[in-house]
């Protein structure tokens, strides 16, 4: 695999639902545009993307135009749909020129050339998203043969790499049980099944019970909770689970200042912040 | 009349990242239409009404104040200071080098910070709260026959028959400090300056103050006194947390307040203010801090909700709001909640968070994009530095022994091998020493920094510097010193004259110029460690700062450093230094560039009339001709009619394509 696709699949992982626009998932600050399009044809040809287009400009196909001339009232079509028909009829046009309502045009056009009776001109690939053969090929089937190639990622991309392999850990059952024991010692015996996701409620007793077990004053660091709730929950949950928290004033999360006590994993386990250091302790109200 | 994106293209971004900081409240002044009172305002009440109490009964209350990174507690003291300080005396104590030095580090600071000029005053804290004791008012007949100072230490004294500690010498300071042609000497007694002989018969003192049991009792006198005038004394101590991070930091910090509380030094208000996770996690190191009990109050800087947060913006927009045609839809129109919302879980930040989002989303409409941290730099040092200038204006504002550290900071910072403060060892000037591994002749260097006007102490360290040379423990000593010597034919001197005119030993006469700079890196790192350091949208870490303060080339001009020839003299190995002195249209270059690299695109009235505004005697030509440069130079781009600069602006073209083309 290029480096820029694989770029560009990491820089997907970023993205809510892994799907995003066309502008966010440059695999470099410096791909333009239409090379990021050309990516994503080329992956989606691999069926590892799902492209989601716009189409910028059409014409009416040779089956479309004997619809029009067909006897009207029994063909299976909206009004909206005879309108662009007979719209394109005139030549090629713009969705603009349909005069729908903006949020109603694209759907009816690509859905008009999927049964074939308008060509698009013009397509444009507004957003991707991650097929299930895509989240299947980086979590089972990724593998550099050359190991000597340099890949210079930055942290954003390891970290979505890192954190979609998590989500795959934390909600999937492992495929095959595995003989090594937990290395991580946890208080309470792992459960043989998926265990039932914590309501923020009960979340809140397991700080304190953490909290009083350590001690820490109330002044939680939030790996410990992480090891307890992960999974169940992924961290992702946990994290809107805890700011559903800070929102309802029962907690507060406190920044790190000095990280000189932390190993470098517990240090991942804060909340990073634009302009400031990571969340990283939890203070019950 | 333009409206609002054209107002905010044109004119510096309101969100001026150097006000994303505060640091002591006694160097910055906070502007009122900026502050947000709903921000912390129980806190403020909760500590106004302890400074009420013991106003009333004098009993010494300390408070905790804890908050998070960015959190604001700075700007939060400048805020309590504006609003009490008619009524309280205000010191600012700021983090400490060294645990054995802590009391005369307090003292050192309070007295510092009673020499500044409250607001709306024309005197000094300690000026109008003398002038306002009793003792002044005595317009007797007594005091013409026993003459005013006898009078007024008399007076003192019947005041206070017990408990204040060298009474005579304490009362004899405090008139001297009324009298303006002694001022400063008093002043610096009272801050335990090691003072020569003939200062301390101008004085009528017999000696200095010298140890830890002397500063914490001049404290317990100073509070003492103040009390008789209702002005409690508010010692803040801020930032303190890279001497509480380090060994034994905060139990000594914790072990002074107990004794102001156990020794019954009345009418104080300490204020700890600390990082939580500074405060949480040295408390959990140090379990047995029995200390906390004489904490009487905890008072907690919460995060500010999205409402606050949008006031701040509000306030700092306003001005450009008041100018814009049509009037914009919201009172924070460009920026929307939505990216406030989207920085701040479960809808809790910090100000300084909201300040940093805001100048970058002004940036980007700029169509400019981030700022680089290396070029804020610059920016964020001027701004220091010309603080400093102001506020230091003496070398021996700093103790000889902060100095020395100073200079060993900065030797460090700048990657001298082997920096060593306190080098003498077994000296009473251990202090005052340091030593360091030259890095061009690999040779050990040892240096004494002694800035007390006091003879005996010139001599005696003088002895120790004799030792050090006969024991040869160093390949060169160097002695600084910018006080005076002394006659020839004392001791001292001689023994100077016999050690240090030849070679390899020798003297440096400092500059107040490069105390500043050691003075502004220390205070920047200071912050850095605290947390409290904004660069550009970066909080950056002391090492980064280091990093910072290598790349920027800042301490090039530093003469200290050339005497030392850490740093090349102009023009030694063909790089390009800036003359000296600077001739004034690379200034006006420089500024300009600076500007523009910081702000990215800008009106170019708005950028002249702040260069205008920057430097005296300049011509708009002058400025005119160095913009022309630029843009010929192809480092700056002007756009617009260039029949009229003025309705031009101007933008900085990115390095990568200046060289291409």
């Amino acid at each position: 695999m290029e480096t820029k696709e694989l770029k560009l699949l990491l820089q997907l992982l970023g993205c809510p639902d892994y799907r995003g626009k066309v502008g966010e998932i440059k695999p470099t600050s410096g791909t333009k545009v239409s090379e990021t399009q050309r990516l994503c044809r080329k992956l989606a040809d691999r069926e590892l993307v799902i492209l989601h287009e716009e189409i910028k400009k059409f014409k009416i196909s040779p089956a479309g135009k004997t619809l029009l001339k067909a006897d009207v009232e029994n063909l299976p079509l909206s009004e909206a749909e005879l309108k662009v028909l007979q719209v394109a009829a005139k030549g090629p046009s713009t969705p603009g020129d349909t005069q729908l309502p903006a949020a109603k045009r694209q759907l009816l056009l690509l859905d008009l050339c999927d049964r074939g009776f308008l060509n698009a001109i013009e397509r444009k690939i507004v957003e991707v998203s991650l097929s299930v053969r895509g989240k299947e090929f980086l979590r089972d089937d990724y593998f550099d043969a050359n190991a000597r190639r340099n890949l210079q990622l930055n942290a954003q991309l390891l970290t979505n790499y890192i954190q979609f392999m998590r989500t795959w850990i934390g909600s999937v059952p492992p495929v095959t049980p595995t003989p090594t024991p937990d290395p991580t010692p946890s208080p309470a015996t792992p459960p043989p099944f998926p265990q039932a996701k914590p309501s923020d409620s009960e979340l809140i007793e397991m700080i304190r019970k953490i909290d009083s077990r350590l001690p820490t004053n109330n002044y939680t660091p939030i790996y410990h909770l992480r090891a307890e709730v992960q999974p169940p929950l992924t961290r992702d949950e946990l994290d809107q689970a805890l700011f559903r928290l800070i929102e309802g004033d029962k907690i507060q999360l406190s920044s790190l200042q000095d990280g000189m006590s932390y190993n470098d994993e517990q240090l991942a386990a804060g909340i990073p912040q634009e302009f400031s250091s990571p969340l990283f302790f939890i203070i019950v109200n | 009349m333009a409206d609002i994106i054209t107002l905010l293209k044109q004119n510096y971004n309101p969100f001026d990242l150097t006000t994303a900081r505060s640091g002591n409240f006694w160097l910055e002044q906070q502007s009122p239409n900026l502050t947000v009172e709903s921000i912390h305002q129980e806190q403020i009440n909760e500590i106004v009404r302890v400074i009420e109490e013991v106003q009333l009964n004098h009993i010494t209350r300390t408070i905790l104040l804890k908050g998070d990174l960015a959190s604001g507690k700075s700007y939060f003291l400048g805020r309590l200071k504006k609003q009490v300080n008619q009524n309280a005396l205000f010191a600012y104590i700021g983090s400490w080098s060294d645990n054995s030095y802590i009391w005369r580090h307090i003292l050192r600071q309070t007295v510092d910070s009673l020499m500044q000029t409250p607001e709306n005053e024309s005197q000094s804290q300690f000026l109008l709260w003398l002038n306002s004791l009793s003792a002044f008012q005595d317009k007797s007949l007594t005091k013409r026959i026993l003459g005013e100072k006898t009078v007024f230490v008399q007076n003192f004294k019947s005041s206070y028959p017990t408990g204040i500690y060298q009474s005579k010498n304490f009362f004899s300071a405090l008139y001297h400090a009324t009298q303006t042609e002694d001022y400063l000497l008093a002043c610096d007694w009272l801050r335990g300056e090691d003072l020569d002989t003939s200062d301390l018969k101008k004085l009528g003192i017999r000696k200095s103050l010298s140890s830890e049991e002397d500063a914490k009792n001049i404290l317990m006198n100073l509070g003492r006194v103040s009390a008789k005038a209702q002005y409690p004394i508010v010692l803040c101590f801020d930032q303190v947390d890279q001497a509480c991070l380090k060994e034994n930091g905060l139990p000594t910090l914790l072990g002074v307040n107990t004794t102001i509380h156990n020794e019954r030094l009345k009418n104080f208000v300490v204020i700890l203010s600390l990082i939580q996770d500074t405060w949480e996690n040295q408390t959990t190191k140090y379990p047995c801090l029995a200390d906390q009990d004489r904490i009487d109050r905890t008072v907690k800087l919460d995060k500010i909700t999205l409402d606050q947060a949008e006031e701040i913006w509000q306030k700092r927009l306003y001005p450009l709001h008041q100018q814009a045609n049509p009037k914009p839809d919201s009172n924070i129109s460009p920026l929307t909640r939505e990216e406030l919302k989207k920085r701040a879980p479960g809808g809790r930040t910090v100000p300084r968070t909201v300040i940093q989002l805001g100048h970058k989303l002004i940036q980007e409409l700029k169509g400019t994009g981030h700022i680089k941290t290396d070029d804020s730099f610059l920016l964020v040092w001027d701004k220091e530095f010309k603080k400093i200038q102001a506020k230091v204006e003496r070398i021996r504002q700093q103790s000889s022994s902060e100095l020395a550290q100073y200079l060993a900071d900065v030797l460090e910072m700048l990657g001298v091998p082997n920096v060593n403060y306190k080098y003498m060892e077994g000296s009473k000037y251990l202090n005052y020493s340091l030593s360091f591994i030259h890095p061009k002749t690999s040779k050990e260097i040892g240096i004494l920094w002694n800035e007390d006007p006091n003879m005996r102490s010139f001599y005696y360290s003088m002895s120790a510097c004799e030792k050090v040379v006969k024991a040869g423990d160093c390949d060169r000593l160097i002695f600084i010193r910018h006080e005076p010597f002394g006659s020839k034919k004392n001791k001292g001197y001689k023994l100077f004259q016999k050690i240090f005119s030849g070679n390899p030993h020798h003297h440096i006469c400092p500059h107040l110029d490069s105390v500043h700079y050691l003075v502004t890196y220390h205070r920047l790192l200071n912050e850095a460690t605290s947390g409290e350091l904004v660069v550009g949208y970066d909080s950056p870490k002391p090492n980064h700062l280091k990093e910072l303060v290598k790349q920027s080339g800042v301490f090039e001009n530093c003469q200290l450093l050339k005497n030392l020839e850490i740093i090349d003299k102009p023009g030694n190995n063909g790089k390009i230094d800036p003359p000296h002195p600077v001739d004034p249209d690379t200034k006006i270059r420089d500024f300009l560039m600076k500007q523009v690299k910081s702000q990215g695109l800008l009106g170019a009235e708005v950028l002249i009339n702040s260069t205008l505004a920057e430097f005296d005697a300049i011509a708009l030509k002058d400025v005119t001709k160095q913009l022309k440069a630029l843009e010929r130079e192809n480092y700056i781009q002007m756009i617009g009619n260039d029949k009229n600069i003025k309705d031009q602006s101007v933008f900085r073209v990115p390095e990568d394509q200046r060289q291409a083309s």
